[in-house]
């Protein structure tokens, strides 16, 4: 079995394994930090919204710590946490959220404003018209109205938000024409809405410079999967990560954790060939919803630093912990604050205890 | 106020049956059917077109009967059909003497059979347990049942026959000893209506005596439940079949790309609000283990129940619901209970459904003084398709799409075709697992199409859109943009649709046990909870 | 083929893989890997006719395995649809000899002279282009006499490895070869190197599984006994590695007994650069590096085969280690060669379409040198972005010699404590 060492090994890269490694990186200065996943959680099928936070204050520092990762990544939020606003869906519904990345925030109901829900041509799995219609009647202050622009095919095949997506990381010529018929239409309206196709790998500062050459704000909206929005915020948030010196090991599930007279001594991984052992001083298990098999006696409750619990009361490992759906499977609604929240607070929470050993 | 020669109550593969046979005779008929197409135990079947050779030995009559319809309906219905072919296995669990007596049954019956060796067994289907001790081949297939009942409906329509979807019957009427007409009520807006005519015949399979109960009679019917699982994908290529005296979970049927386990035998009150229970689920995974042992960590997709509707006529009402023959009742309501122009047909199989509404068609033929004989047995139910379309819709699409597709439309593909060479886009695939286009939505969703639709449901019926893994989560929200687009709908109504679709699909995936279909829904829930504020379950 | 195989039911239709695909980038007709592979798979078991045409064009690179979330074997559901399918005969010709590294490798260095001379000529090349649909604009590695074989590096007390040379290494990369000996001479390691011929992925990802079966079964019996024994079977090529890993099990799975000698086999083999890392993991890596500042900047390219073996980069940690070493991790994706993908014809423009991403972070990075350590991802490189690659073997190896010089040669290998 191959074997390495880190300080702290975080499983799972949703947005809770994510913030967990960020904010270790960040408040151990130097620790080797492993991440291991296997998928890429639920980026897929959001955008990355955070609308609660699990009943923690407004200004906690996990959303400060969040917004500087955000930033530093390239996909900033925008938002404030005292105030929920509320996003359209292609769905025709609205969304309350208090913090989103900004190209969805850009689309937030302004009272008095008028938006341009834009379709594409050969485009099926958005309809700016279905769009428009069910905000009209959900009378929120704004006035929407669906128009439809033309983008050039490949082949003449029907279009993909993820073929979209890819053109616009790759083509220049192709970002020039998108903003050009955003900007035809952009004249009678102050925010222009689009299905979210702006790349997988684009930065705020590709996003401004379309603003810019739009004339207006340009608004996403998550589609249903593959989200373009949320691949583009795992893209770089992990790219931003292993540029950090995280050591990532992707594709293959963690299958057990070697825990040893309330010690986790790291993790075994099912990796080709034969089986890989990476020892840590901590763990943070981010795998979300399914991976429960992970903690045999897990009673489901967990003490105030994160850490796991039997049936009796008594932590699994004392520097094992838990963030994200797997350490709240209930909470459906607000899944994204929480997994931000839990994966800043377990970090600390195996920092802590690393001091706490120093010390001693 | 709206006139015909017949109503028919009930839009199963009977009812669907007898308004072609009647159509073909010349004879005026509405269908009336309470929700859509199939709504009962034909859409709630296994599927199976029997040869014969499950009944074989405990009735040899019944096994004749759906040797003869097997043979037929091959003949007239090919495109409804996929004829796998089926084996009779031998476990070694199993009693050797009921192996004996099956092969001389079949024998007797001039059921066409071959043994096979286990080592043959397992080369035609490595799935099985390799304890087996050898098989035998037989003539099942596998029916689409939706696809049956549509085609016999687009046939009967096509030749003047009608059929009315959401037409719940509330009452017929009578004068006297005479059936004069039916009312009825939409049962999606709510409206009332009502027919007159000469006759109605009761095709309510379960609802049979409920239906009968409307015109002041006793239909004496026992509902039988059974409970089936549909898994992701084919564990096996033809027909398994547990070669034993008939019980439980011994029957797996390759569906198209699913393949689907049953059934249980478990007697209920009525046809209304069936559930399978978790110990059924259990016990029915666990024999279907025994047939096929990968199951254990295969994907269940969805599990459902229907209803078998037993006729138990007075003083026959034995034990346990297999007991009860497997034979249908047409009863003449005029003789039997001096109702004249009431008839009821209960009981029998899906295989057998063409001969039940030959015998209701021959009875109610006479009743109206028609000298035309019945024409379904030799008359296809849809016309062969032009080679040239076929090469057309090959080169429109991707070869699977347009073999998938040459099943469902034949013909009609023409105008598929004329669709996509309108507009290209239309070519794009909007349900994955069934290979369904754009193009096949719109033409589903026609205002003018022979079977209308109203719902996203009743499109997967028609072309089993949302039938694979995602239960209609992606492919369902498609449908509804179509439906959007083609006019169909306007938005409000396309969403309140797509909530109702996705709570039906929501409730059939909810009983799984465990696995992925359950993380499946759960993303589901998650994508029009949280994610869309769209709908969360149990709201409205 | 495995029957009770059922990771397509994992699929949750989430479209990660198809993000993560670089054909996707590139080609707006391939309609993916979920499509191609757990969606069709289904189909294709129901046995309807399905469309083959696009199997040739995936890859192999498993990205779409690593994003996955339900661990659907994608790539191994198209891998053995494309196994199954039938080309046509221009394309099979070529694929056949694309399937066989080793025997052009075999042919040409009975007179590598002559031959690297030839295949250097425009003429030939466009000749090539023309009969057997190889793209002219590529030029073919240099192919040498010399073979590397037998025992490197004795020392009493040595622990030794089976060092996998692999066809590039064996045919046009010996010099790679002996800096991997010096590497692991230097760490108190001698090197055996195998007999054992060609690991087989060419002829799997040319679709040719019967000749890939002929290569793993005679590689199985070749390193068999070292395995058996505990000595380490040790590559510096990431696909081979990756095939070496999984193609034992993947070929011969079916067969109870060399089922099990192939698990053996597996789970014996590291990657260099694992094998390495994992030493200095230990504080059992020589750190007698000496500065190496002169080499300037570099940029480092994970191949996609790194990843696919559950490893995170461990060259690159082990580069920078050097005292002096400027180097950026590029992680900008496939190159676009996927081994002999990129010498075919028809599929050489997507190739190159796919390495834009890569070759455009070359350019912003503006090294003296790539590094990487697979040959045919090395290829790419150079041709797309026109910068000289290398294999970060010798880097590390020219590092030990630095140390050398100043110390004014002698001094063996020191562990670090
Ligand atoms: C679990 C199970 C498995 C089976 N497997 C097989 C098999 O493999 N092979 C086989 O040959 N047979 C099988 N059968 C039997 C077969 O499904 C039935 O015999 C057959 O489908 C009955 O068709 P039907 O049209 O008579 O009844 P149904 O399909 O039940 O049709 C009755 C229709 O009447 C409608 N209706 C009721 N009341 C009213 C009203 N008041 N107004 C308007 N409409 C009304 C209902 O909505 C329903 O659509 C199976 C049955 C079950 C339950
Ligand atoms: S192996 Fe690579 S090229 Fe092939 S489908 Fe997967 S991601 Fe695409
Ligand atoms: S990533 Fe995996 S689960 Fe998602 S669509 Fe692809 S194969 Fe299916």
């Amino acid at each position: 079995m191959g074997r390495q060492t880190f300080d702290l090994v975080v499983v799972g890269a949703g947005l809770a394994g994510l913030a967990a490694t960020a904010t270790a990186v960040a408040a151990s200065g130097g620790a080797r930090v492993a991440l291991v996943h296997a998928g890429l959680g639920t980026f897929v099928y959001g955008a990355g919204g955070v609308a609660d936070l699990g009943g923690v204050a407004a200004d906690h520092p996990a959303v400060r710590d969040f917004r500087a990762l955000v930033d530093a990544a390239g996909v900033p939020y925008d938002g404030d946490l005292g105030q929920s606003q509320l996003l359209p869906t292609i769905l025709g519904t609205l969304l309350p959220v208090n913090l989103a990345p900004r190209s969805l925030w850009n689309g937030r109901v302004r009272s008095g404003t008028r938006a341009a829900v834009v379709g594409i041509a050969g485009l099926s799995a958005f309809d700016a018209d279905f769009v428009a219609e069910r905000l009209n009647r959900l009378a929120c202050g704004c006035c929407y109205q669906a128009r439809r622009i033309e983008l050039p095919r490949q082949d003449g095949l029907p279009h993909s938000v993820l073929e979209l997506a890819n053109r616009f990381d790759r083509d220049p010529a192709f970002r020039q024409t998108l903003a050009e018929q955003l900007r035809r239409v952009a004249a009678d309206y102050d925010v222009v809405l689009i299905p979210a196709i702006l790349g997988q790998w684009s930065d705020a500062g590709q996003m401004a410079e379309l603003e810019t050459a739009v004339g207006c704000p340009v608004a996403e909206m998550a589609t249903l999967p593959p989200s373009v929005a949320g691949l583009r915020l795992s893209n770089r948030l992990l790219a931003h990560l292993r540029g950090q010196g995280v050591d990532i090991f992707g594709g293959y599930p963690v299958t057990a954790l070697e825990v040893e007279n309330a010690r986790c001594r790291g993790v075994h991984v099912a990796t080709p060939g034969h089986a890989r052992h990476f020892a840590a001083s901590a763990v943070i298990l981010a795998s979300g919803p399914h991976s429960a098999n992970l903690l045999p006696g897990w009673s489901g409750d967990q003490d105030s630093r994160r850490r796991p619990l039997d049936h009796q009361g008594r932590f699994l490992a004392d520097n094992l912990y838990l963030a994200g759906a797997l350490a709240d499977p209930e909470a459906r609604h607000g899944g994204n604050g929480r997994a931000i929240v839990g994966g800043h607070g377990a970090a600390l929470a195996a920092f802590e205890r690393e001091d706490d050993h120093a010390t001693h | 106020m709206d006139r015909t020669q017949v109503v028919i109550i009930g839009g199963g593969a009977t009812g669907a049956g007898i308004l072609w046979d009647l159509s073909l005779r010349g004879i005026a008929a509405v269908l009336l059917e309470k929700r859509d197409l199939a709504n009962g135990a034909t859409g709630r079947c296994h599927g199976l077109l029997h040869s014969g050779a499950r009944y074989a030995v405990k009735d040899a009559e019944a096994a004749r009967e759906c040797l003869r319809e097997n043979r037929i309906l091959k003949t007239i219905a090919p495109h409804c059909i996929h004829d796998v072919g089926g084996l009779f296995v031998r476990y070694p669990q199993d009693d050797p003497a009921f192996f004996t007596a099956w092969d001389r049954a079949c024998a007797d019956i001039g059921l066409p059979t071959a043994p096979l060796s286990a080592a043959e067994a397992l080369d035609l289907e490595p799935n099985l347990p390799s304890g087996i001790l050898g098989a035998s081949t037989c003539p099942d297939a596998h029916v689409d049942v939706f696809q049956l009942t549509l085609s016999n409906l687009q046939a009967a329509v096509a030749r003047g026959g009608r059929f009315r979807a959401y037409a719940e019957v509330t009452a017929i009427e009578r004068r006297g000893g005479q059936v004069t007409g039916v009312r009825f009520r939409d049962t999606l807006s709510g409206d009332e209506d009502s027919i007159d005519c000469e006759m109605v015949v009761n095709a309510g399979g379960g609802w049979a005596q409920q239906v009968a109960a409307l015109a002041g009679l006793h239909v004496p019917v026992r509902c039988d439940k059974g409970s089936l699982l549909v898994l992701n994908h084919n564990l096996v290529t033809r027909v398994v079949n547990r070669c034993r005296k008939p019980g439980d979970a011994d029957i797996l049927v390759p569906a198209g790309p699913v393949c689907i386990l049953g059934t249980s035998s478990i007697t209920v009150s009525g046809p209304e609000g069936l559930r399978a229970e978790t110990d059924e689920i259990e016990a029915l995974l666990k024999l279907g283990t025994e047939l096929v042992p990968c199951m254990a960590e295969s994907r269940v997709l969805r599990i459902f129940s229907g209803v078998r509707p037993l006729y138990v006529p007075q003083g026959a009402d034995k034990a346990g619901g297999r007991e009860i023959s497997r034979g249908f009742a047409l009863l003449d309501h005029g003789v039997e209970d001096n109702l004249d122009g009431f008839v009821s047909i209960v009981g029998g199989k899906l295989t057998t459904y063409r001969l039940m509404a030959e015998k209701t068609c021959d009875l109610v033929a006479s009743r109206l003084g028609v000298d035309e004989p019945c024409r379904t047995a030799e008359t296809p139910l849809r016309p062969p398709t032009p080679e040239a379309v076929t090469r057309k819709i090959r080169h429109l699409l991707p070869a699977q799409a347009a073999s998938i597709v040459e099943r469902r439309l034949g013909p009609a593909m023409a105008q598929l075709a004329e669709r996509i060479e309108a507009d290209p886009d239309m070519a794009e695939i909007l349900c994955e697992c069934e290979q369904v286009t754009r193009a096949e939505v719109a033409m589903v969703m026609a205002v003018d199409a022979k079977v209308p639709v109203r719902t996203i449901n009743d499109v997967g019926r028609r072309c089993r859109l949302g039938f694979g893994s995602c239960q209609g989560t992606f492919c369902g929200y498609r449908a509804m943009l179509e439906g959007y687009r083609q006019g169909l709908w306007p938005a409000e109504a396309a969403a309140a649709d797509f909530k109702r679709y996705l709570d039906e699909r929501w409730k059939g995936q909810a009983q799984i046990p465990n696995g992925k279909q359950l993380e499946q829904l759960m993303l589901s829930h998650d994508l029009f909870g949280p994610s869309h504020h769209f709908h969360s379950d149990g709201e409205g | 083929m495995r029957h009770t195989d059922v990771t397509l039911d994992n699929c949750l239709k989430c479209s990660d893989c198809n993000a993560a695909c670089p054909v996707m980038t590139a080609h707006p007709r391939y309609p993916g890997p979920k499509h191609l592979g757990p969606e069709l798979e289904k189909l294709r078991r129901e046995g309807l006719p399905c469309d083959s045409e696009w199997l040739e064009y995936c890859l192999g690179c498993e990205r779409c395995d690593m994003a996955c979330p339900n661990q659907v074997n994608v790539a191994e559901l198209i891998a053995r649809a494309k196994a199954a399918h039938k080309k046509p005969l221009r394309r099979r010709l070529r694929d056949w000899l694309l399937a066989r590294p080793g025997l052009l490798g075999q042919v040409i260095s009975l007179a590598p002279a002559v031959a690297n001379r030839v295949l250097a000529l425009g003429v030939v090349r466009r000749l090539m282009s023309l009969t057997a649909g190889i793209a002219a604009e590529r030029s073919f590695p240099a192919y040498a006499r010399v073979k590397l074989a037998g025992v490197h590096g004795r020392s009493r007390g040595a622990e030794r490895v089976v060092f996998f040379q692999g066809c590039s290494m064996r045919y046009n990369e010996q010099a790679l070869g002996r800096d991997c000996i010096a590497l692991l001479a230097e760490n108190g390691i001698e090197t055996e190197m195998s007999e054992a011929g060609c690991c087989g992925y060419p002829a799997l990802a040319n679709g040719d599984p019967a000749e890939a079966r002929r290569r793993v079964r005679a590689n199985l019996e070749l390193l068999y006994q070292a395995a058996e024994n505990g000595t380490p079977i040790v590559t510096a090529c990431t696909s081979c590695g990756q095939m070496l890993k999984t193609g034992f099990t993947l070929l011969l799975g079916d067969d109870p007994e060399l089922a099990a000698k192939a698990r053996v086999v597996e789970s014996a083999v590291r990657d260099l650069g694992e094998f390495l890392i994992e030493r200095a993991d230990q504080g059992h890596l020589s750190l007698r590096f000496g500065d190496c500042g002169h080499l300037g900047r570099l940029a480092y390219h994970s191949p996609c085969h790194q990843a696919t073996q559950g490893l995170s980069r461990p060259w690159f940690h082990l580069l920078r280690m050097v005292p002096g070493i400027e180097i950026e991790d590029l992680n900008a994706g496939c190159c676009g060669m996927a081994g002999t993908f990129g010498f075919k014809q028809e599929k050489y423009p997507v190739s190159l379409s796919i390495g834009q991403r890569l070759f455009q972070a070359i350019a912003q990075a503006a090294p003296r040198q790539v590094v990487s350590e697979c040959p045919t991802c090395r290829m790419q490189i150079t041709h797309g972005s026109g910068v000289p690659s290398v294999h970060p073997a010798t880097l590390l190896v020219m590092a030990y010699e630095q140390r050398k010089v100043v110390d004014g040669g002698g001094g063996g290998a020191r562990l670090a404590s």
